[in-house]
């Protein structure tokens, strides 16, 4: 009898810990899952392609005005920001909208070439200092969340960790992560210069997404390929799993970096097409 | 001491049971992803080096050159390759290695080719061999190996089977390479039906009315021509035979124009008026008319159906301005598929079915647009080149021949579904105008 009721002490006592423990799992989950730090912060990418294109940088700098009214860079700089209106503009919801096809070749280029300078020195023309800052801070948080459309010029990594970043300043996870991050956003762009996909095999989807992660080793050697999100067509999956094998070896590390590898996750989405 | 023991084993118990609510810290594979979304080259790399002359005392030194260009010529046409330099290519080009044990693929892929094609050919008294491999250089895979047999002649017709499969391995469909176009050519006030190959070889004179000949239509088994002449002085309704000289004329009173070929059978639709109105009506390959379509007073012209036949589009005034409208066949519901713009004609239903190209007006020009037949949403593929209308569908949905005058006088080009690769199609003297590509079918 004795026995027994120690037993149901016993049987008490675990229902108590239990009891806690539960709580303390919950809370902990609970406070895990508001406090978890989602992705590293944007600014960090931001900056980057910002180093790899110095002409995107002129003109944050006050001093250089007179860049922004020479003719030549009037047209280039623009150009994305249109762009992204455009893409904004589609995704409104309308019962018919309206897309512009791509055109690699066109037969009257010159005179499409010409219109499409004047539309855009009209629009630099009529648009203030401020407004150019506002298409940079626009063309800033583009970059952030996706590649330059437009091929950059490759910066080699040794010229990318001794140049100063510019724009936001110092980011919190301090300069080597900055450099890193430097570094992927490179491995990316030279990836992307190696993706060949036409058009036609997306089959007019847009929704395809593959997900691809890989390790760069510091001689730029690429390890451990492996697909973390597939799109169900396997040409699209076919063509990022080539471009990243056509990249290898990418740039090796850059000479402040120690890791032992660098771990890279790419998001190849047909979204350029259309 | 049995109580003891129990207790113990109890409070381990216990004890695990409490650990097994904290699980081992999995780390979420959490990666921080960088966006490409825009490919490089919109078109694969494909390698196609110099054939292998396999034969005795070099017979097929010529052929080892010719085939590979004409394989080159018939894929780069489709749109989806590019095809590589061969002063690129880190190879003999006199002692090409054709067999997956002897390619060196890391030559291959160091230059950027995801795709290769070799080839071996054998020529023997006027009889040609040919043995064609598609590679796939990374995955360093044998994907297609065929070879052909026949005369000379034909060599042609063997590089397009072969290409054949090679598009039916991207795509599923076999693509184009046995199908036609009609068109009409504009001659001395004339306009006569003209047929020519898929990339605009070989025309050939169809029609000699010695009038206007207009609204070629294909039967979809290819060897059937449905068009309007005015050879009688009003536009009278033919249905001819490819290859027999076996033609039917309509004996309606009124025009009788736009025929439209129903899928898989030989019957037809074409806009009539011998009751006063033009509607359409279904006819049957032999001109009887089978049922009254539409019923809608005001013009309804230019049927296209959907390739199960259940649906047919068609222009239609009945709001004011010509908009395309889609008829559901078995429950005769109409729905209106365009709202922008005061002009929407020449619907044509895309073989996969999915969407209608067709020509809008505006600005003052006409261009070539592809609607989502179920959304409605509208991609303009043509601008800024003078007009451009009529358009029509390849056989497997991949490209679009149409008429422009973008080079002053009026004539036929193609582009890819999505609008690239514009390029001029037939080169004839005069205006080329309405091109309708016929099914992909050999007529015998």
């Amino acid at each position: 009898m004795i026995g027994h009721s120690a037993e149901q002490k016993l049987l008490m006592l675990a229902f108590t810990v239990s009891l806690i423990c539960h709580i303390a799992l919950f809370s902990i989950l609970i406070y895990a899952q508001t406090h978890r730090p989602k992705q590293r912060p944007a600014p960090e990418v931001m900056n980057v392609s910002l180093v790899s294109m110095p002409e995107y940088v002129a003109p944050s700098q006050p001093a250089k005005k007179a860049t922004i009214s020479s003719p030549s860079k009037k047209t280039g700089k623009p150009a994305p920001v249109k762009k992204k209106a455009a893409v904004l503009k589609k995704t409104a919801p309308k019962a018919a909208k309206k897309k512009t096809s791509l055109k690699k070749k066109t037969f009257r280029s010159e005179k499409v070439k010409k219109n499409t300078l004047k539309k855009l020195e009209q629009k630099v023309e009529t648009s203030a200092s401020d407004r150019i800052s506002k298409a940079i801070d626009q063309i800033k948080s583009k970059v952030s969340r996706e590649k330059p459309e437009k091929p950059i010029q490759p910066s080699t990594p040794k010229k990318v960790a001794t140049g100063t970043p510019r724009g936001t300043g110092q980011v919190s996870g301090g300069k080597l992560v900055e450099i890193i991050d430097i570094y992927r956003v490179e491995i990316a762009y030279q990836v992307q210069r190696n993706w060949a996909f036409p058009d036609q095999l997306a089959e007019g989807r847009s929704d395809l997404q593959t997900l691809l992660v890989f390790k760069v080793m510091p001689n730029g050697e690429i390890k451990d390929l492996f697909f973390t999100d597939r799109s169900g067509n396997s040409h699209f999956d076919e063509s990022a799993f080539r471009a990243v094998m056509k990249a290898n070896p990418v740039d090796p590390h850059p000479k402040s970096v120690s890791e032992p590898y660098v771990q890279m996750g790419l998001r190849f989405t047909p979204e350029g097409i259309q | 001491m049995v109580t003891g023991m129990n207790l113990f084993s109890r409070i381990v118990v216990a004890g695990v049971m409490i650990l097994m609510l904290f699980p081992p810290q999995i780390k979420a594979t959490e990666y921080d992803y960088i966006d490409i979304s825009n490919p490089f080259l919109r078109k694969i790399p494909l390698a196609i080096p110099w054939f292998k002359d396999m034969s005795e005392a070099n017979a097929g030194s010529i052929l080892s050159v010719q085939l590979p260009d004409t394989l080159s010529e018939t894929l780069a046409f489709t749109g989806y390759f590019k095809m590589l330099d061969r002063k690129s290519f880190l190879m003999d080009p006199k002692n090409p290695d054709i067999i997956a044990t002897h390619i060196n693929f890391r030559n291959w892929t160091a230059i950027g080719a995801e795709l290769l094609i070799t080839g071996g050919v054998w020529v023997t008294d006027g009889q040609m061999e040919t043995e064609l491999r598609l590679f796939d250089t990374f995955k360093e895979k044998l994907i297609i190996g065929k070879r052909y047999k026949g005369s000379i002649e034909n060599t042609q017709g063997m590089i397009r089977r072969f290409c054949g499969e090679v598009m039916h391995h991207l795509t599923g469909h076999r693509g184009f390479f046995n199908s036609q176009i009609a068109f009409l050519s504009h001659r001395e006030g004339n306009k006569e039906i003209f047929i020519c190959d898929y990339d605009g070889s070989r025309p050939t004179r169809f029609t000699r009315h010695n009038s206007i000949t207009l609204f070629p239509s294909w039967s979809s088994d290819g060897s059937w021509l449905a068009y309007t002449s005015y050879a009688k002085g009003k536009p009278n309704l033919y249905i001819r035979n490819i290859k027999e000289n076996d033609v039917t004329t309509l004996s309606r009173k009124g025009i009788q124009i736009t025929p439209s070929w129903f899928p898989g059978k030989f019957e037809l639709a074409a806009t009539l008026s011998f009751s006063g109105d033009q509607e359409i009506y279904l006819l049957t390959g032999g001109g009887k008319i089978i049922k009254r379509l539409t019923t809608s007073r005001g013009i309804d012209v230019e049927p296209t159906w959907s390739p199960d036949g259940k649906q047919m589009a068609f222009v239609s005034k009945r709001s004011g301005t010509p908009q395309i409208y889609i008829q559901n066949i078995a429950s005769g519901r109409v729905r209106r598929l365009t709202f922008e713009g005061r002009y929407n004609t020449q619907p044509d239903w895309s073989p996969k079915g999915d969407k209608i190209a067709y020509s809008a007006m505006a600005g003052g020009n006409i261009n070539i647009y592809t609607i989502d037949v179920d959304e409605g949403q509208f991609s303009q593929l043509t601008e800024n080149q003078g007009d451009n209308e009529a358009p029509s569908w390849s056989p497997d949905g991949s490209l679009i021949a149409f008429t422009s005058n973008r080079e002053g006088r009026s004539r036929i080009y193609v582009m890819t579904a999505f609008g690239t690769d514009q390029r001029r199609l037939i080169f004839l003297p005069g205006e080329q105008t309405n091109p309708k590509w016929s099914p992909n079918v050999i007529v015998k």
